[in-house]
């Protein structure tokens, strides 16, 4: 590759390859009059580590694509936490700097966030830990002579490679296009491997790429070709594609929801330019109707478009699907493509009842402005939440990072996630029903004795945020079954879901037993609610895993304790266990209605559904199939608790779902600890609403038949029954198909509401 | 392999009126048939009235068989082209079933039925029925295959999860008919939001069209209704297959509102859709 580039510097070890017509910059490259180099190489470290384009994974037992694709340039690297400083020499003149930065060596708890400087000019990183690069590009004036560039860390600083070329060099970028693929895309030896597969709209089920999504509005408005763009809306259910094309009746759309005081509530606009829109802005009006609500209840986000795999795991074929949420303060809107904007409106708790009023305004660089009206009716009476149902989720949390790390910066940022995640997770519903660890460590020898330990501190902490945000337990805990299984196996490994695993000898039982003991007299004495032990994650169901889990169930019931187990009940393979289970948790809301009431009254049996189909498991599109699963759905199932798997999952970037073992999903980090949500999320809120609504109109029903208002009561009863037997039950509801249309879900909400309102007398 | 499934719940079929069909002599020889962790034969013995033979699929169920890394695996027959057949033509697809089983009854999920397109991403999943003993008639709608025109696998198969070890299992499979209308119709008007409120905007529906060559489309209307009342009608140009139609919908009082599809003069196909009252009052 011919680099005609000022300054190349591939900085790593001394044994580790620069990158093809790179300079290799060690820790101990001094700067020089002539030769780039650091100021002070104390306290610099270097790394190294190449991942192969497919690794080996024994414990799943197949082989799957790195963690992270590196390069000549990317395995490598210089890290410091105190600021260091490069120094080049340059020519006077106008120049861009590009960096690429991250880690592909495994690390826990530490994060990358630090300014990179160059004479006057500023860029920023924050990397969340491994397997994550970004690059960055700034310009700026060279005087002439020695150049400092600073790196300056809030908590560590990490540096692969630095580019320096004149401003006006239009090959640069070309040149530096390829890593830009690794990190952001695929390699190019890699992405042959993939094929997209276009959105179909209905509406124009055969376009090539070449369609205009506008052309089937054609002819357009005079009024829409001058001001360059269409604005149209459709329900925040329905996915809004790059190439969807708006319906005829959905231009120049008003805005309208109802909600109660505390509420939150999704709207949504996109426009379809005809040229590409710079620099739009969105901003919202204070609402105003009986009071006013201020503009900044309304949170606006942007709709950002990515590649997404047809489900988490698989490859080979991708689609441009609506992927999350974003803040921005300027967007551009390329031409031919539907750009959705996202806003949610909270309710503000002492808002009066009654019909407000307000204005959206998108404002494009030099192109006309647009105004979308918007319509909230607040509703006069408080949703509430049914005391037997819980919203939970699966969790990586932050904390655990926080306890990991070393540099107080990234222990004060993860414990900061920690606290904004539980913010975010109570604004959706969920009250931190989120499984934990209780990992007990025991020697792989087992002549050797075992000290029961486990890090109270940290569980402790972790229950005590959960009961801060709304859960006091039962908990899920997870155990060291890995490890003791070790021990009486001679070293063995049970495998991902028990894939290699064979009984145990009833000495595995004891020593299980001991240790489920030991956790409970340490939950008793620290005062912990109730767990419920968690030995394996989804089993398989052969004889030696069904006979292995049933040596774990009855270790766990020997302790006097409780069990949860991920599995699908209704399979015969499983039934071996039954006798052993307090908690089945399952992917479809399976077995019955009818079957699941039998069961938790003759037994006692409590069934949980993790609805990874609507979560983790899918294409990012399932919204409608997320607020059904999560709403009428649940109502409809008679599980008792919901924990989807989970609430964030990064592998390698976290905006590329290509890229590592699985695609990123729901919820993505974003800066500063800040959560920056999918539109399956926002339907979790909603089906938590749907529910609630649910829930507060048959309070409502029973305090009337109370106060002897019978034909009252019997009439809103008529309508909720309604509601229930138009349920079409599924055990999974994924597809659109499985589903109510859009709308329809606000309208028997309306429904719902309007007997509330009567019921009460509220407005 | 990870796919993206339609799972719908089998559906028995009357023999349709009104339309022509084509059976398909290949899927009768067992011999074109493959078989994994199963046997597949033809059994003139076990047929249904007026058919010569059918496909027999027998199961042990055994846990510890499947492939190394799955020992409970996944029984599966069925018939796979290279060339792939277009099967865009046609509007329906029906067979008969029958199962038979040492257990008292099948589980839940008995098995399933796989149609394979190209992109291994977007296949079709029918579950099977779950009655021993009876022959059972399924229907399956082209229109529901996300690709018919390059169809390259038929697989009917089940998880040995779902059964004990140790069980047998017999499917017999016969009569595979594929069918196409004998004169364009609208099969179906299916309003992707059966209850909206009164000031909705608009009624977004899914035509099924029926019986028409490649290529022809046909002026038609879509009559809208309350009771005996006519409120509307919309013009409509209809083609084969499913097509998306907006209808703006007037200033309606809350109730039941009937769309009726017309093609050639005849009403061919109805809908309903419950208006409920607005949250904003008067549009």
């Amino acid at each position: 590759m011919a680099l005609a580039l000022l300054l190349l510097l591939d900085f790593g070890t001394p044994k580790s390859p620069a990158a093809e017509g790179w300079t290799a910059l060690l820790p101990s490259t001094v700067a020089a009059a002539d030769a780039p180099g650091w100021v002070d190489p104390q306290g610099l470290t270097a790394q190294d580590n190449h991942y192969p384009r497919v690794i080996p994974n024994a414990s799943r037992g197949r082989d799957e694509p790195p963690p992270c694709y590196t390069n000549d340039l990317t395995r490598d690297a210089i890290w410091g936490t105190a600021p260091a400083r490069l120094q080049v020499d340059l020519p006077a003149g106008r120049y861009e700097l590009w960096a690429v930065a991250g880690s592909s060596v495994a690390t826990r708890g530490v994060l990358y966030d630090f300014a990179l400087r160059v004479a006057g000019a500023e860029v920023g990183f924050q990397m969340q830990g491994s397997n994550w690069f970004e690059t960055r590009r700034v310009q700026f004036t060279a005087p002439g002579g020695p150049l400092a560039i600073d790196l300056a860390p809030k908590s560590r600083w990490i540096l692969s490679g630095l580019a320096i070329y004149r401003a006006d060099d239009a090959s640069a970028r070309q040149l530096l296009q390829p890593f830009e693929d690794d990190i952001y895309a695929l390699p190019a030896d890699v992405m042959p491997q993939w094929k997209e597969q276009p959105h179909r709209d209905p509406l124009q089920p055969d376009a090539t790429g070449t369609a205009k999504p506008w052309a089937p509005l054609a002819p357009l408005r005079q009024a829409d070709v001058q001001r360059g763009y269409l604005v149209h809306q459709r329900h925040w259910s329905e996915n809004i594609y790059p190439t969807t094309v708006p319906y005829r009746t959905e231009l120049d759309p008003t805005l309208r929801a109802f909600a109660t005081p505390g509420e939150a509530e999704p709207f949504t606009f996109a426009v379809l330019p005809f040229k590409a829109l710079r620099d739009c802005r969105v901003s919202v009006s204070d609402l105003r109707g009986p009071g006013t609500i201020p503009a900044a209840a309304a949170d606006v986000k942007v709709v950002q478009y990515a590649r997404s795999r047809a489900n988490y795991t698989a490859t080979g074929s991708f689609q441009w699907v609506p992927d999350h949420l974003r803040t921005f303060t300027t967007v551009d809107a390329p031409a031919d493509q539907n750009l959705r904007f996202w806003l949610t409106v909270t309710v503000p708790p002492d808002a009066a009842p009654g019909l407000y009023r307000g204005t959206v305004t998108f404002a494009p660089a030099g192109a006309p402005a647009a105004q979308v009206p918007l319509e909230l009716r607040v509703l006069g009476f408080q949703l509430r939440q049914d005391p037997t149902r819980t919203y939970g989720i699966y969790y990586r949390d932050p904390m655990e990072a926080a306890a990991a790390a070393t540099e107080p910066a990234a222990r004060e940022f993860y414990e900061r996630q920690a606290e904004l995640q539980a913010q975010d997770m109570n604004a959706h519903g969920t009250v931190l029903n989120v499984p934990l660890s209780a990992y007990c460590s025991v020697p792989v020898k087992p002549e050797e004795p075992i000290t029961w330990s486990l890090d109270w501190d940290l569980l402790t902490r972790r229950i005590d945020r959960c009961k801060r945000y709304g859960y006091a337990g039962p908990f899920v805990v997870s155990m060291n079954t890995g490890g003791l299984y070790a021990r009486h196996m001679a070293g063995a490994r049970p495998g991902s879901h028990l894939a290699g695993v064979k009984p145990c000898p009833p000495a595995f039982v004891t020593e299980m037993t001991a240790m489920v003991r030991y956790i409970e007299a340490g939950r008793q004495e620290r005062g912990l609610p109730g767990f419920l032990y968690y030995p394996v994650d989804e089993p398989g169901g052969t004889p030696d895993q069904v006979a292995f889990m049933v040596q774990c169930l009855q270790a766990i019931r020997n302790a006097g304790a409780k069990t949860y187990v991920t599995a699908d009940p209704t399979r015969d393979s499983f039934a071996p266990m039954r006798p052993f289970v307090d908690v089945w948790c399952t992917q479809p809301f399976e077995p019955s209605h009818e079957e699941v009431l039998k069961d938790s009254r003759e037994r006692g049996v409590q069934y949980w559904c993790y609805p990874n189909h609507i979560n983790g498991e899918n294409d990012h599109t399932v919204v409608l199939g997320a607020r059904m699963t999560y709403g009428f759905g649940f109502w409809r199932s008679g599980f008792v608790t919901l924990i989807p798997w989970i609430y964030s999952s990064t592998s390698g970037h976290p905006f590329n779902n290509l890229d590592a073992f699985s695609a990123d999903f729901f919820n993505r980090p974003g800066p500063d600890g800040s959560v920056w949500p999918v539109p399956m999320w926002e339907a979790y809120r909603e089906g938590w609403d749907d529910y609630r609504y649910v829930y507060t109109l048959q309070q409502a029903i029973a305090a009337a038949r109370q106060a002897g208002r019978a034909a009252a009561a019997a009439e809103a009863q008529a309508v909720l029954d309604a509601i229930w037997q138009g349920i079409d039950v599924k055990p999974k509801y994924k597809l659109d198909q499985d589903c109510w249309g859009y709308r329809q879900f606000d309208a028997h909400r309306w429904q719902i509401a309007e007997q509330i309102l009567k019921l009460t007398g509220a407005k | 392999m990870s796919v993206t499934l339609a799972i719908l719940a089998w559906a028995v079929a009357a023999a349709p009126e009104g339309m022509v069909p084509v059976t398909l002599p290949i899927f009768a020889d067992a011999r074109q048939w493959y078989a994994e962790e199963c046997t597949v034969a033809n059994d003139p013995a076990m047929v249904p009235p007026g058919v010569a033979t059918s496909v027999r699929i027998h199961i042990d169920v055994n846990h510890f068989t499947g492939e190394k890394a799955y020992p409970i695996g996944w029984p599966r027959s069925g018939m796979a082209t290279p060339t792939a057949w277009d099967w865009s033509g046609y509007d329906l697809l029906t067979f008969q079933i029958r199962a038979a089983t040492s257990r008292e009854k099948l589980p839940t999920t008995p098995g399933g039925l796989i149609f394979s397109m190209p992109d291994k991403s977007r296949q079709y999943l029918l579950r099977l029925p779950s009655a021993t003993g009876v022959w059972t008639e399924v229907a399956v709608p082209i229109e529901a295959l996300p690709n018919p025109r390059e169809l390259t696998r038929i697989q009917f198969y089940l998880s040995e999860g779902d059964y004990q070890h140790g069980d047998t299992v017999d499917f017999w499979i016969a009569d595979l008919t594929l069918w196409r209308y004998a004169q364009p119709t609208i099969r179906e008007v299916r309003p992707l939001e059966r209850v909206l409120d009164t000031s909705a905007g608009y009624l977004v529906l899914e035509v099924l069209a029926a019986g028409f060559e490649a290529g022809q489309t046909q002026a038609g209307r879509l009559l809208l209704r309350r009771g005996q009342q006519a409120l509307g009608a919309v013009d409509l140009t209809v083609q084969r297959g499913k097509q998306r139609l907006v209808v703006p919908l007037p200033k309606l009082a809350p109730g039941t509102l009937t769309l009726a599809a017309e093609l050639g003069g005849r009403e061919t196909a109805t809908a309903t859709v419950e208006l409920v009252a607005s949250p904003y009052g008067e549009k």
